[in-house]
């Protein structure tokens, strides 16, 4: 085997410029990342415009509809306003989202790299623990363990991670478990290159594209998970304006006041599905065999 | 077949024995697990007479061998709460659940499937756009929030549905399609791809030449070879529906397992929340194994491995 079929088996990351270009051929991923973009920088900026006393009840201005004025989105229970409120939610949505895939993925992937790489009493380990973890349902695994844990934003980010690890460490495993039969490998292991420089610098670059379309889709897993664990009274408790604890505060005045569980319910929607349809798009151009 | 279904029936127990030895651990992740057990405003005089009575003080060993020795004869302890067998507690809310779970199967079922067909055989056309966007909306609503959603419309608007609880089929409605909402995607999905890889088949274009009718042709010829990754997924949707109605279940007040899961949790009551977390294991484990053979049923080359 010549030293030019080497260089071409080994898979080049894709140059930036494929991805703008492929994202002028994709309207909704386009419209899709620059909502969240928008969304991110609302939450980086929101204590700058959001009065400080958002958490403040304001009795005189109780359950006001939406669109009355200095409230667009209208005001709930205490007379707070809605959509500062929402504003400060994409905060804590989107904090939990980018932190428990990340930390997710740092424990997960080294694991299942190893998991993949040496077999062995790690690799039973492990798919032992992925089978038990898939027999719990999620939501309940992550409630159990907040519960055990303890309640708060902390917490909820520690829940995630510790339910959420496994599915990378898996994924990681599979790739891996490919990739090492693969030449390139072989021949770095033959012209002497050290266990860890093959892992970091020959395997893992050519499994992180499965690896980052799964974490951009987790990240909407874990947003509308936190949003499930504070609705249902676990994770953020009130009165931090979470989107799920929001809903949730609502609930008593369904009957009267349809916009308290409305909007926070539809901001997690299209943050989720912005996700989606951003990860869809990773994958389509960036890995073409795992598209549907 | 008989090697089979001992080889399933092995490997279903061995994950039923790893559930309960992650449940045993969880329980001692918070460190002081008499915490979890003894109401909020224990002494602490008492809180070690709970300790020493519980067993909490022996060695880990032995406290797993108790532990595992009760759990398979059913003994989860005392629910906290109600001072009767925490399984009982559990078991009774066990018919709500199902038929819950059963109902939003037949669901998903019954529209999914009809619109991945619908979708593949007009590839392209208005009604596969249709299915796509309905998949993508499933995937992206959290489930809680449909379910108020729908109350709010069907309920509080319209007033034509009950908000919450169990009784008639009127209260079953509401429930039912916001559990199977992401099944019906996920369904009209995969019957979509399948249906697309086998329509290019030489034996359908045969059928089709010998004079088949077309409904025929799908409904009898490609279908029926698609129903193999149709059964896979059913495998998988028994969990996910049985995760979904959790939530669900708190969402419209409706008293199955999940919601009293979520009140055990609420009232630290964790017998009760051990007994449910083993339950649901045991559940989906029996759906898997019930999958596997179905599975080997339909492909004659998975029971001959």
């Amino acid at each position: 085997m010549s030293a030019g079929a080497l260089v071409l088996e080994r898979a080049v990351p894709a140059p930036r410029w494929r991805l703008v270009r492929a994202l002028g051929r994709d309207r909704w991923a386009a419209v899709a990342i620059l909502f969240l973009l928008v969304v991110g920088l609302v939450a980086l900026t929101a204590t700058l415009y959001v009065p400080a006393d958002v958490n403040a009840p304001d009795f005189a201005a109780r359950l006001v509809p939406p669109l009355s004025e200095g409230h667009p989105l209208g005001t709930d229970q205490l007379g707070r306003d809605v959509f500062h409120r929402l504003l400060l939610g994409a905060r804590i949505s989107l904090l939990v989202g980018f932190t428990t895939v990340i930390l997710a993925a740092l424990i997960g992937i080294p694991i299942g790299m190893l998991a993949g790489t040496f077999g062995g009493w790690l690799d039973v380990v492990l798919m032992r623990l992925v089978d038990v973890q898939l027999s719990f349902p999620f939501i309940l695994l992550a409630l159990t363990v907040n519960a055990i844990l303890g309640l708060g934003l902390r917490n909820i980010i520690i829940t995630l991670v510790i339910v959420g690890w496994v599915e990378y460490a898996r994924i990681a495993r599979g790739e891996t478990l490919v990739m090492r039969e693969r030449e390139f490998v072989e021949a770095a292991r033959l012209i002497g290159c050290s266990g860890p420089r093959i892992l970091l610098r020959h395997l893992f670059p050519n499994i992180v594209t499965p690896l980052l379309v799964v974490g951009t889709l987790q990240v909407a897993r874990f947003i509308i998970g936190e949003a499930t664990i504070s609705f249902l009274g676990f994770g953020v408790q009130p009165p931090t304006p979470a989107w799920g604890s929001m809903v949730s505060e609502g609930l008593d005045y369904i009957f009267s006041a349809w916009w308290l569980i409305t909007f926070p319910g539809l901001a997690l929607a299209l943050v989720a599905l912005a996700v989606n349809t951003t990860g869809d798009w990773l994958r389509d151009t960036l890995d073409p065999r795992l598209k549907r | 077949m008989a090697r089979f279904i001992t080889g399933r029936l092995v490997a279903g127990s061995i994950v039923v024995v790893l559930a309960l030895t992650a449940v045993f651990f969880m329980v001692r992740l918070s460190g002081d697990p008499v915490l979890l057990f003894a109401p909020m405003d224990t002494s602490t005089k008492d809180m070690d007479e709970i300790r020493e009575r519980m067993g909490f003080n022996d060695p880990l060993v032995t406290q797993y061998g108790r532990f595992m020795g009760n759990a398979v004869r059913g003994d989860f302890g005392e629910s906290t709460r109600q001072q009767r067998p925490a399984l009982a507690v559990v078991l009774e809310r066990l018919p709500a659940t199902l038929q819950l779970g059963a109902a939003a199967l037949v669901l998903a079922l019954l529209i999914g499937v009809p619109l991945g067909i619908i979708a593949a055989t007009r590839h392209g056309s208005g009604w596969d756009k249709l299915a796509s966007l309905l998949a993508v909306i499933a995937q992206a609503i959290p489930g809680f929030w449909l379910g108020l959603l729908l109350i709010l419309l069907f309920s509080v608007f319209l007033g034509w549905l009950p908000t919450s609880g169990r009784g008639g089929i009127e209260h079953l409605i509401l429930p039912t399609i916001t559990l199977s909402a992401l099944s019906i995607a996920r369904y009209a999905r995969l019957t979509r791809s399948t249906m697309l890889d086998v329509l290019h088949e030489d034996y359908i274009r045969t059928a089709y030449a010998k004079g088949l009718s077309a409904r025929l042709v799908v409904l009898r010829h490609a279908l029926t070879n698609a129903s193999i990754s149709l059964i896979t997924l059913t495998g998988l949707e028994i969990g996910s529906l049985i995760g979904g109605a959790v939530v669900v279940e708190q969402v419209f007040g409706w008293p199955g397992m999940g919601r009293e899961t979520i009140q055990a949790l609420l009232n630290r009551d964790f017998p009760v929340v051990m007994a449910a977390a083993v339950l649901f294991a045991v559940m989906y484990t029996v759906a898997n194994l019930l999958t596997d053979l179905a599975y080997g049923w339909v492909n004659p080359r998975v029971r001959l491995q």
